[in-house]
């Protein structure tokens, strides 16, 4: 008979980190190779956000992709454990229905989508273009949400047609910039900056008081990677 | 008054651990756990804070040990003035003592800014004083304003930002107070686990109510137990880092009855010899954060005796 005291309470599990890509699948993504350089950016990045992860092991970093061009869809739709997670390429065609996007992060964000004892989720927005639809009104959806206003909302703009402003009013904090990449090695930079140093903060926050608790909330976010002087621009 | 509330039914213990994501980062504990047993069986007080740890508080450690500090003292106050009319003690519990604790806290914290800012000699790591644009020179840093605005206040007092939990049991009557996330479990006799004061809506990523926050007094949840001889055997007053390790809340109630029957079966001074080890071992395999754990538990049930107040 085993007499020995055992820990009390039922299973432990690590805290849910739910991180998703929003990525920008509009035709304008064709050209030059946008679209092959956000799959490889991302591709290269999973190995290092594994390494993140299992640094600490007290976060769960579950992963999601929604593309949106005419339209949104979930390209991965169930969260997925960093640790089994493969990219999938996407595939460029169509408009830009940024707000159709926002509108199912929302969703995602809502109470009852998200475990109480969750970290605050990140969501990056990967964008080269205009929205073609009121955007604004899917930004509102989820600025509407506790989960969504206290999400770390990164913002990267792909190329010189890319609207900043649009991205501003995702990112919702004047301190945290727009990345722009001009072309392929700034923007892997750039991902893997998200992927990873935002990643390792988000998933050991600490608390913070209610008051004015915006983008990240109690998340430090990181300093920006450095991109070097001499790269051409080819977007 | 009959024997049964003449009779001193209550004992306590607590731990705490630093949190495994603190160990590996190299950052203090930043929780606080502080109880008393007070004289002549008047009862026994029980306070756990967690400080909030972010950047903008770097001294939440130290709020939350003042945070207990501070709810010990008032709520030991409270048993010296009460007299034995339990209703007009509620009324004055409930109107006074949110407001006693937050201001109690931050007189306390002002203070002690007060006097880091005079003592300590590296004056670049603490926080500009009010109305200064560069680090003053120590005798300029001694001279602290006695008279702070409100924006002044509050931000020193988020420096040192802090949740508080804390448990006042008596033999006629028992006071939970919070104010911030954690939790205060009433656990039955039948093992049956309750959290009678219910978790904030709105909240979400690691947000937390906060006695540094403007009328934060306002945010206190507060209730007052009369005891009429069906006491629950087990309160346990817990951190966030405790409910946060278990992946479900079902799981997390379940260390209520499993406590109690822990308490009954092996007896206070085993469990109480384990506590640090479990609470480790569940911030390691769970939300990585510190835990503060106080239980105030009844004696007749339990196999042992013996136990006394600390930190």
């Amino acid at each position: 008979m085993d007499t020995s005291l055992r820990r009390p309470g039922g299973e432990l599990a690590s805290r849910p980190l739910h991180f998703i890509w929003i990525t920008d699948c509009s035709g304008s993504m064709i050209a030059n190779g946008k679209i092959q350089a956000l799959n490889d950016a991302i591709r290269e990045s999973v190995p290092l956000m594994r390494n993140v992860a299992q640094d600490n092991p007290n976060a769960q970093v579950l992963i999601r992709v929604l593309k949106f061009s005419t339209g949104a869809h979930w390209h991965i739709d169930e969260p997925v454990p960093i640790e089994q997670f493969e990219w999938t390429d996407l595939a460029a065609a169509g408009l830009t229905d940024l707000g159709k996007a926002l509108s199912l992060v929302a969703e995602q964000m809502m109470v009852s989508a998200m475990h109480q004892r969750a970290l605050p989720p990140v969501l990056v927005l990967v964008s080269d273009g205009q929205p073609t639809d009121n955007y604004l009104n899917g930004l509102q959806e989820l600025m509407d949400l506790p989960w969504g206003k206290k999400a770390v909302r990164i913002g990267i703009a792909i190329g010189t047609d890319a609207n900043e402003t649009v991205l501003e009013k995702f990112i919702g904090n004047p301190e945290i910039p727009v990345l722009r990449a001009n072309n392929p090695d700034v923007l892997t930079r750039y991902i893997k900056w998200a992927s990873t140093v935002v990643l390792k903060s988000a998933s050991s926050p600490g608390s913070r008081a209610q008051v004015g608790m915006i983008n990240g909330g109690n998340v430090e976010i990181p300093m920006l990677p450095t991109v070097p002087t001499t790269a051409l621009d080819v977007w | 008054m009959n024997n049964k509330q003449n009779q001193w039914p209550w004992r306590v213990m607590g731990e705490k651990v630093i949190g495994a994501t603190h160990s590996r980062s190299g950052n203090p504990c930043q929780d606080a756990i502080l109880w008393k047993v007070l004289p002549e069986q008047r009862g026994i007080v029980l306070a756990v804070a967690d400080g909030h740890g972010s950047s903008s508080s770097p001294y939440s450690d130290e709020g939350a040990a003042l945070a207990v500090q501070v709810a010990v003292a008032l709520l030991e106050k409270l048993t010296q003035e009460s007299g034995d009319n339990l209703s007009l003690l509620k009324q004055m519990a409930e109107a006074q003592l949110p407001r006693m604790m937050v201001r109690g806290w931050a007189e306390e914290v002002l203070a002690r800014h007060r006097e880091k800012r005079i003592k300590d000699p590296d004056a670049e790591s603490l926080p500009l004083l009010p109305g200064f644009s560069v680090v003053p020179a120590p005798e300029v840093a001694a001279d602290f304003p006695e008279e702070l605005t409100d924006a002044e206040q509050g931000r020193i007092l988020l420096k040192y930002g802090s949740t508080l939990l804390a448990v006042l049991a008596t033999a006629r009557f028992f006071i939970l107070f919070q104010l911030g996330d954690g939790d205060i479990l009433v656990v039955e006799s039948d093992g049956s686990v309750s959290r009678p004061l219910t978790r904030r809506t709105g909240l979400a990523a690691n947000e937390t109510l906060s006695l540094c926050t403007k009328s934060s007094w306002k945010d206190v949840q507060f209730l007052f137990q009369p005891l009429h001889g069906e006491e629950p055997p087990l309160l346990l007053v817990a951190t966030d880092g405790y409910s946060n390790s278990f992946a479900s809340e079902e799981g997390f109630f379940r260390v209520g009855s499993d406590y109690l029957a822990l308490l009954k079966r092996d007896g206070p001074d085993e469990v109480a010899l384990k506590l640090k080890e479990w609470l480790a071992e569940t911030s390691e395999s769970g939300s990585g954060d510190d835990i503060a754990l106080g239980m105030v538990f009844r004696g007749d049930g339990c196999s042992a005796t013996g136990l006394g107040g600390g930190d």
